[in-house]
């Protein structure tokens, strides 16, 4: 039985939100793995690390179909606005998708990976190559442009 | 940790609260707990944060779990499935090794019965096997006994392994195979011929106390097992496999063997 949770499952939602695109996102999950497989990266006793590294390969092989956007994101240094979340439930998963599938990278995957909850953030930064003050601004930047992007969206298309 | 720092490790901070447990996301938190701002500032990303994590919880669709799931086990426990012994992989492995196993027996006991002179012993024998009752002179004697009858005969240095000495001889005769001469007794039980010549003619240096044993013969099956005392090979022929033979060297073997 597949627990939603599951590390593969969240792979695929990482590749979703990547590309945007639910077939192509599908072949690409589907590929890494069993490119891993055939590779023999699971015979690494280390289950974390060959999790990263499918995480790791999926998004280099996803950024070179789909390139991040480039548009700047806030500072870090902003904080975010009193009752942020009550925009969330308005809008459709979709639009969640649309809205983090935008953001610039390395952000896009540090906010999202943070999101799907299935690395801790020492790892996520070791995964985008990045010291943790870094690390911790890019999600701030991430999380900032993710709300003004769902606050964007108007209430008719919301719903 | 100050405010500053807290702050910082808390906007990495997992929604989940699956990092509650480290040393240094408990010392933000703490920090945290001491500044209303920042306490306020993190409770409102943590409701964001959750929120949306929520929502994404719903993006798979329901064809695709199932196989992602197989897929992962696959690939986590793919050493254990490696390691089966069901695996074909394994299996082939497991069959080659075998195979090389066997050959390397194979050849050990084929070079573990080979000697220097074989050929030659070979043909020595069959000869001295076709030799018919009237070439040989009538002894009724022990093998033990023999030395000096050959002696007298010019043929110095006849000897039998311990253990053969009791061997029932009922004729003996001396001929030559190659200008080398070859003393030969007729054993009734078994039946079977012993041989003795000089061992260097054929090139023969055995270790001290070793058979080797061979089969022979086109028609009928023969074995012969040799071994060198002193100088001398000794020879003993008889009819059977190599089974045989080694059940009758067991026999006389002497009980300090």
């Amino acid at each position: 039985m597949a627990e939603k949770d599951a590390w593969e499952q969240c792979l695929y939602r990482f590749a979703r939100v990547l590309l945007l695109n639910g077939e192509t996102a599908r072949k690409l999950v589907t590929e890494t793995l069993e490119e891993s497989i055939r590779a023999g990266v699971g015979e690494s006793s280390d289950r974390d690390r060959v999790i990263m590294l499918q995480f790791q390969d999926l998004r280099r092989r996803a950024l070179k179909i789909h390139p991040a956007a480039k548009t700047p994101i806030p500072a870090a240094s902003i904080s975010l606005p009193g009752g942020a979340s009550e925009i969330v439930p308005r809008v459709g998963p979709d639009q969640i998708e649309a809205a983090l599938h935008g953001l610039p990278e390395p952000g896009r995957s540090a906010y999202t990976l943070l999101l799907l909850d299935t690395m801790d953030a020492e790892s996520i930064a070791t995964l985008l190559d990045l010291e943790p003050a870094a690390f911790a601004e890019a999600v701030q930047g991430a999380r900032l442009a993710t709300q003004q992007a769902l606050a964007a969206i108007e209430p008719e298309a919301a719903s | 940790m100050n405010t500053k720092q807290a702050r910082q490790h808390l906007l990495a901070y997992r929604p989940s609260g699956a990092d509650d447990g480290d040393r240094s996301t408990r010392a933000a938190l703490k920090a945290a707990a001491a500044a209303p701002e920042l306490q306020a500032e993190f409770h409102n990303q943590l409701a964001f944060d959750r929120a949306l994590a929520g929502r994404l919880d719903a993006i798979i669709p329901d064809d695709l779990a199932e196989p992602l799931t197989e897929a992962a086990a696959r690939l986590l426990t793919k050493k254990h499935r490696r390691l089966s012994l069901r695996d074909p992989a394994m299996l082939s492995v497991g069959l080659a090794f075998l195979v090389i196993i066997g050959l390397g027996v194979w050849i050990f006991l084929g070079k573990a019965n080979s000697f220097a002179g074989m050929d030659e012993v070979t043909e020595m024998v069959q000869a001295g096997d076709k030799a018919q009752p009237s070439e040989f002179q009538e002894l009724e004697t022990k093998a033990g006994t023999l030395t000096d009858w050959f002696a007298m005969q010019d043929f110095d240095g006849f000897a039998v392994p311990p253990g053969m000495e009791s061997a029932p001889v009922v004729g003996v005769r001396v001929f030559k195979y190659e200008d080398v001469p070859v003393a030969t007794a007729a054993v009734a039980r078994p039946r079977a011929f012993f041989y003795v010549f000089e061992a260097q003619p054929f090139g023969i240096s055995l270790p001290a106390g070793e058979w080797r044993t061979l089969e022979y013969g086109d028609k009928t099956r023969r074995t012969l097992a040799i071994r060198q005392i002193g100088n001398m090979a000794f020879v003993v022929a008889l009819r059977g496999s190599k089974a045989d033979m080694q059940s009758y060297l067991n026999s006389i073997r002497p009980p300090d063997h």
